[in-house]
């Protein structure tokens, strides 16, 4: 579905180029849940970006391939861009405060990719408004439809960012630190959202985090970043269990040791 | 602070409701025809038939005010039409896609905008002569970089926002990205331009009719019958007082509403 190939993301808008990104390749298959770690700075956000399509700025300049059903992304033009956002490809990010627009009603965020990617009458899109609503667990989804994002708690924004990227049921969805900025318990939940889409629709989950215990609580492969490149990717648990490469070691020595405890006693 | 931001707001708001309701009650009831001379009451002072007096041709001056402020709103909304419409159809452009297109844009704006605004709307009338219409064009090409430039601020400011890279993920093209997921969102310092602009037009309306070279006689315009009553000023003083005391008035609601509105952006 996915294939990255020898991709090196670099920045020349200072002067003396900057390279984000060196010699990234990994493949995701349909349906597959994808973990990206490292710490900040290793350039996870840069290659979701290129993922998304994002990184299109002329400043930036990419190299290799980001192959998706055999045709490369960073070939595509402002169509065909817009034709795989959010009908290919949904993406959420780390800050749920601010990526809904404040002056638009919830309902009317929901529906924006049925709005530009499918030829739905107005109840239907309503109806899948209320049903994706739902489906997040916004189980209060006709009062939500009609509130504004300012009426909502983090959690339940979050909540809405991921209904609305997947309302047109994408075949990837790409979320970078998507519950850095929640709570314990609603983390968890998100994480049991995901989980469930990709059971039941298939959903490939492309998760980024610089907390290896959540990667290793959803995903099944794991990829490490340092300074821009791989150092070490494979399943999850061999990975966690038996980490090959030493900034691995170093990253999951530094999970406090309870939770460590825990995240174990869920593998085994 | 936000008392009386929203003391000013409504000051300037009941003002303006109060001479716009003067100005649609006279569609429904005009004492008099605004240009209908009448030899016997030249210069006839306050009284129950005319309440505002009459001026130097006996017309009623209350219903030439009326007339007068119908047209000065005219002029003025269809400036701001025009001028706000196009400004902030360059503005969004320029801002949110920068580039080349922006710094071309933007110095023609320039070179717009360094002319005074009267000065410029002088200019344009001569070329295209006076009137009614010819105001409004002017006076709307005049008010386009004022427009275009704040604009340009706010799609600039905005076009970076996460909510327009989550429109950009769920698949939104450019235009659309600008018209639904930015501009409402720099609605409300538009709308505080907008009053600006509006208080801009009645003034520039009135000093160019003033002039002679905005509405033509015998159309009523506030700025025409200032000009007609200044020769009058000592003998009449009613024919300035009244037309003057509803510019102060426009002016004023517009100041103050746009007051009001500007620190709730
Ligand atoms: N505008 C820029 N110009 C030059 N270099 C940049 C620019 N933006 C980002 N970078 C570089 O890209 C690198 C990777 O950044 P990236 O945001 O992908 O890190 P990250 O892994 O997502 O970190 P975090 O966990 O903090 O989100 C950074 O080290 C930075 O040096
Ligand atoms: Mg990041």
């Amino acid at each position: 579905m996915l294939k990255v190939k020898e991709l090196n993301i670099i920045f020349q808008d200072r002067g003396k180029p900057e390279t984000a990104v060196k010699q990234l390749s990994f493949d995701m298959r349909e349906g597959e849940r994808i973990g990206i770690v490292g710490e900040s700075g290793s350039g996870k956000t840069m290659t979701a970006l290129a993922i998304a399509g994002l990184l299109m700025r002329k400043d930036v300049k990419k190299q290799g391939e980001i192959l998706w059903e055999g045709k490369n992304i960073l070939s595509f033009h402002n169509k065909e861009l817009c034709q795989y956002r959010g009908k290919e490809m949904g993406m959420i990010f780390q800050e749920p405060m601010t990526s809904l627009n404040p002056v638009k009603k919830i309902g009317w965020q929901m529906e924006e990719s049925l709005r530009i990617h499918e030829k739905f009458t107005k109840k239907e899109r309503y109806e899948r408004a209320i049903a994706q609503l739902m489906e997040v667990g916004l189980l209060d989804a006709k009062k939500v439809y009609h509130q504004y994002p300012h009426e909502l708690s983090g959690g339940m924004r979050q909540r809405v960012m991921i209904g609305a990227a997947l309302i047109c049921n994408p075949k990837l969805m790409i979320a970078d630190e998507p519950t850095t900025a929640l709570d314990v318990t609603v983390q968890d939940q998100i994480l049991q959202l995901l989980k469930k889409r990709n059971k039941e629709k298939k959903t490939g989950i492309l998760f980024i985090s610089h907390d290896l215990e959540l990667v290793q609580k959803l995903c099944e492969r794991v990829i490490v970043m340092h300074k821009g490149m791989i150092v070490e990717k494979g399943l999850a648990r061999e990975v966690f269990t038996s980490p090959s490469h030493e900034y691995t070691k170093k990253l999951i020595a530094s999970i406090p040791k309870v939770e460590r405890r825990k995240g174990d006693s869920k593998l085994g | 602070m936000r008392k009386e931001k929203k003391r000013s707001f409504l000051l300037g708001a009941s003002i303006l409701i109060v001479l716009f309701c003067f100005v649609l009650s006279s569609f429904f009831y005009m004492p008099y025809d605004p240009n209908q001379m009448d030899n016997a009451n030249k210069f006839a002072g306050v009284s129950f038939a005319h309440w505002m007096g009459c001026d130097n041709f006996g017309r009623d001056i209350y219903s030439r005010i009326l007339q007068g402020t119908r047209t000065t709103f005219l002029v003025a909304f269809f400036t701001i039409i025009i001028g706000g419409g196009i400004g902030t159809a360059v503005g969004a452009i320029t801002g949110y896609f920068g580039g080349w297109i922006d710094e071309i844009l933007m110095r023609l704006n320039d070179a717009v905008a360094a002319f005074p605004n009267f000065l410029l709307a002088l200019v344009v009338i001569s070329l295209i002569g006076p009137g009614t219409f010819n105001v409004i064009m002017a006076l709307g090409i005049v008010f386009i970089p004022g427009f275009a430039r704040i604009a340009r601020g706010e799609f600039l400011r905005c076009r970076n926002m996460d909510y327009v890279k989550s429109a950009k993920l769920m698949g939104a093209g450019p235009f659309r990205i600008i018209i639904f997921h930015i501009f409402p969102n720099t609605i409300p310092v538009l709308l505080s331009a907008v009053t600006i602009g509006f208080n801009n037009a009645v003034i520039a309306e009135a000093g160019m009719s003033f002039l002679g070279i905005g509405v033509q006689p015998p159309d009523a315009s506030l700025g025409r019958m200032l000009s007609e009553a200044q020769a009058y000023l000592f003998s009449t003083p009613s024919y300035a007082f009244f037309p003057g005391m509803v510019v102060v008035l426009l002016v004023l609601g517009f100041s103050l509403l746009g007051n009001g509105l500007e620190r709730k952006a």
